[in-house]
């Protein structure tokens, strides 16, 4: 792929999970609100700009920002998924449902799996090209 | 024969497993002995001994896992143990592994093992990293030079392991094996010193020509055993002439050329280790962390509880006589239930931990933070095992295993208790909110600020008082990235576990048990033991100015510290948490003295839990000792001053 | 024209490789480097500084390892060094300046001092094309014969 479609696919990456962060950090849409959790989405954010900063010459560091910032976004669905099952989990036990909509933070979930196979295809573009 | 299934041709012979660190040498070992393994100490010491046994086409053969090491020297722990298993155990093969990607390394230590003279058998594992890096490795050549059986393996694909079981139960005698000489000057001065070492009857049992090659070497501990010491030394020049043999050797037998360009672990580390991204993603690694831990093991524990507390009345509803009774419900299954209670959030940490380790991110993770960690002259490794002591002390003390450095191990160990743990938050919560009403949060941010000011200023002070101030040296590998395997998570994580289990369970079945006997004769409440024990107690802690209540509940809480919630709720009858009934209390202890409670509280004496932890990871009484007379001094020391300056203000 | 340097360990900028040429250390500490790969002859190349300047990751032998300054300060490597007239395009960095107070001076005012980098942009035999942080400067041939760098 040529310089110009990582840009494309880091530049997404980063507004998508800085939109996130500030979607929880003010618990604005469809997810409560936790400032602690914002940080860690920003901080995923941070791993997709920082990949525009070096050098467009640069392609293999910039792969490594993609690579890094889409599995560390796959992660972060995960924990949440395993969050939900326990908030489930714990209502199951006191009897009462404290599961709500928000608590899912859907947003966060759908845009980690999404973004994810960008790490199946970073990976093979390290591997099989020498930068 | 094989025609007589029914018996069991057992071979008993012993192997040794030896590698450099990171090579998978574990995986190897659980190829080999499956789940029937058994890992303890080795005597004397708390270095992890995995053992276990390999049974293969009716044979049975013992394995032991021997520690990680880049030499034979005896320099450090993990090396005197290996050496010193070869040297004196002999067992019938040493299994050397090596890294299929830096073979040139990892034959630095075959050829140490290979002059011992025992059997030995090289496993090149990795092959498939290898090869997807360009190598092809020619065992058969490779077997030709070093004259011992060459198995290439991966532990991730199986390949390779039917064939070294094979190997390992053929027991070739192989007696020649291919030597290499040094030049002519280092091979007079052992020609010389074997003949010394052959007169000398005392040292019959061991190879001459090795004894000989670590005297030039200037090795302690055959300096000692031979008694002599030369003044030359030729550690240098013998360590060049090996790998000047190691560099020929492989140009026969690697062939292919290495990939230009980064491959995946290089990839991942540029961001890893990022000037400023590595700090980020390490706080958010640790984040996520903590957070899946507590959430999951939330309702785990509300299982658990409620399954203790079903078992507790089914028992009450049996037994009629009611010490008894009392003994075994709120002693015994209340006691034990307190650590019970823990497994969720212990077993969860460890699978984290575990799969950090795994993926080899846990170094990087360390060489992130190390800078920082260096001005408390410790480094990078002991952060995380502190960080876990935010959840429970016990998992922080037993992680620090994982520390290579013995001083800087001790100094973590010993300062970790004061890393406010998960169980004095309901303390906290419980007093806080009764006392400070809605400036309670600030209250218990104050508590974890100073937890974490008493443990930076301990360490300097400890590392001063045991070892003079000086720092630990750092030299860490930092290995390929790997995708973990399951079971070897499974693993790890069931042989961390079921330790703390064992450990923390009997001493608080103990402690539980004295602790009901206390409070229940000879009558229960202020009656008891415990209260007499309190109140005697009391007049130490006038300038404090802390009620029987209090200290009793202190001295309960030795045994776990959410011991203290129910005592003081038991003594004070209802404390409603939001503050509101409390006159009588609110004349009895002043604000101050309230704070001065909790910061006690926050730096007192470890819980019992952590104390047989502390003797077990440090191997002696002397530093649990220490441990509490240090931490009651500073917590008495500096409650009071809470409580003056508290008074104050 | 090439001249070996032997500068500490931790002198090495990112990206620069090395021959080992001695390790002033203690016998113990020396042994288990030895066992990691550091003997004489062995290159040896700075991967990475931490955040904070200390410590490096180095690689040797195939392997990363990390060491801080404290030791990696004692051990001497041999990096070769060209003089800049016979730089081809590339990053660099200056090892060592030969010459009095107004060379020196004149060349600070250009951003070039030991220590630090500068990029190679064109090398015509005559003249030379520099830039340093940004700013471009050409070098007279007899200019650059004194300037010795050493490759990024």
């Amino acid at each position: 792929m040529r310089g110009r479609s990582i840009t494309f696919w880091l530049m997404f990456g980063g507004v998508l999970f800085a939109a996130l962060a500030i979607n929880s950090f003010f618990g604005l849409l469809l997810t409560d609100r936790d400032p602690f959790l914002a940080i860690i989405i920003g901080i995923n954010s941070a791993i997709y700009f920082f990949g525009i900063a070096e050098k467009k010459s640069n392609v293999r560091k910039r792969y490594s920002h993609l690579l890094v910032g889409s599995f560390f976004s796959y992660v972060l669905s995960i924990y949440q998924v395993l969050v939900v099952f326990s908030v489930w989990l714990e209502g199951l036990l006191i009897s009462s449902c404290l599961l709500t909509i928000e608590v899912l933070n859907l947003p966060l979930i759908v845009s980690g799996f999404a973004i994810s196979f960008l790490f199946d295809f970073a990976k093979k573009q390290i591997e099989t090209n020498s930068f | 024969m094989k025609n007589q299934p029914d018996r069991i041709d057992s071979k008993e012979i012993t192997v040794a497993l030896l590698g450099n660190p990171n090579v998978g040498k574990t995986s190897i070992f659980n190829s080999l002995t499956g789940s029937r393994q058994v890992v303890a100490n080795w005597p004397g010491v708390t270095v992890e001994k995995r053992a276990g046994v390999m049974r293969h086409h009716n044979h049975t053969i013992d394995v032991v896992d021997l520690p990680g090491t880049y030499t034979l020297g005896a320099t450090s722990l993990d090396e005197k143990i290996a050496r010193d298993f070869l040297v004196n155990e002999k067992p019938g093969v040493a299994i050397v592994i090596g890294d299929a990607v830096n073979l040139e390394r990892s034959l630095y230590l075959l050829l140490q093992v290979l002059e011992l003279r025992g059997d030995v058998v090289l496993v090149v594992n990795a092959v498939d990293e290898a090869r997807k890096a360009g190598f092809e490795i020619d065992k058969n050549e490779l077997s030709k030079q070093l004259g011992i059986p060459v198995v290439v393996t991966s532990a991730v694909t199986g390949e390779g392991i039917e064939e070294l079981k094979n190997t390992l139960v053929k027991s070739t005698k192989s007696s020649s094996h291919v030597h290499y000489l040094f030049s002519d000057e280092v091979e007079a001065h052992l020609r010389d010193l074997s003949e010394r070492i052959k007169g000398n009857p005392s040292l019959a049992g061991f190879d001459e020509r090795w004894l000989s090659i670590k005297l030039l070497e200037k090795d302690n501990e055959v300096q000692k055993i031979t008694g002599i010491t030369l003044d030359y030394d030729f550690s240098v020049e013998i360590a060049e002439t090996r790998y000047k043999y190691i560099k020929r050797i492989l140009s026969t037998s690697v062939k292919g050329k290495e990939k230009i360009g980064w491959n995946f672990s290089e990839a991942i580390d540029h961001v890893m280790t990022h000037r400023f991204l590595g700090i980020l993603i390490f706080l958010a690694v640790m984040y996520i962390v903590f957070q899946l831990t507590f959430t999951i093991s939330g309702p785990l524990s509300i299982m658990i509880e409620e399954l203790l507390g079903g078992l507790g009345r089914a028992f009450g509803g049996f037994i009629g006589v009611d010490w008894l009774r009392s003994l075994v419900v709120e002693g015994i299954i209340g006691g034990v239930g307190a650590v019970l209670v823990f497994v969720p959030n212990i077993f969860i940490l460890f699978l984290a931990l575990g799969i950090l380790e795994e993926t080899g991110y846990l170094p990087r993770a360390a060489f992130v933070i190390d800078r920082l960690m260096y001005s408390m002259k410790l480094s990078g490794r002991s952060f995380m095992s502190m960080l876990l002591g935010f959840g429970c002390n016990v998992s922080s003390i037993m992680s620090t295993r994982s520390i290579s450095e013995p001083k800087e191990r001790i100094v973590t160990i010993l300062v970790s208790p004061f890393i406010s743990c998960s169980a004095k938050l309901p303390v906290y919560v419980l007093i806080a909110g009764t006392f400070f009403g809605a400036r309670a949060g600030v209250v218990i941010f104050f508590l974890y600020v100073l937890s974490i000011v008493i443990t930076v200023l301990s360490a300097l002070l400890i590392n001063k008082l045991f070892f003079k101030g000086e720092p630990s040296t750092l030299i860490m590998e930092l290995p390929r990235y790997r995708k973990p395997r399951l079971s070897s998570l499974i693993l790890y994580t069931w042989n961390k576990g079921r330790h703390f289990l064992e450990k923390a369970g009997t001493i608080i079945l103990g402690a539980s048990v004295v602790i009901w006997f206390l409070s229940y004769f000879p009558s229960e409440g202020t009656g008891s033991f415990a209260a007499m024990i309190g109140k005697s107690l009391e007049p130490l802690f006038i300038p404090l100015g802390y009620t029987w209540e209090m200290i009793t509940s202190l001295v309960f809480g030795i045994a776990a510290k959410e011991v203290i919630v129910s005592s003081l709720t038991t003594f004070f009858g209802n404390l409603s948490v939001s503050g509101s009934s409390l006159g009588a209390i609110r004349t009895l202890i002043t604000p101050e003295m309230a704070l001065s409670f909790l910061v006690f509280v926050l730096l007192y004496v470890p819980c019992m839990p952590t104390l047989a932890v502390i003797k077990n990871e440090t191997g002696s009484y002397k530093y649990v000792f220490f441990s509490v007379f240090y931490s009651l001094t500073v917590a008495y020391t500096v409650a009071l001053i809470v409580r003056v300056v508290g008074g104050f203000l | 024209m090439v001249i070996s340097m032997v500068v500490p360990l931790s002198r090495m900028c990112e990206g620069e490789k090395g021959k080992i040429r001695k390790l002033e250390l203690p016998p113990i500490t020396r042994e288990r480097l030895c066992g990691l790969g550091f003997v004489s002859g062995e290159e040896i190349q700075l991967i990475k500084v931490a955040p904070f300047g200390d410590p490096k990751v180095y690689r040797i032998k195939g392997t990363d390892i990390t060491l801080r300054d404290d030791i990696s300060m004692w051990i001497l490597v041999e990096t070769s060094s060209i003089s800049l007239s016979y730089a081809s395009k590339g990053d660099y960095l200056v090892s060592l300046i030969n010459g009095g107070m107004g060379f020196r001076e004149r060349l600070r005012l250009l951003g070039i001092e030991e220590g630090k980098g500068l990029t190679v942009i064109g090398n015509l035999g005559r003249r030379i094309e520099i830039s340093v942080k940004g700013n471009y400067a050409t070098l007279s041939r007899g200019q650059a014969m004194r300037i010795i760098v050493r490759e990024r």
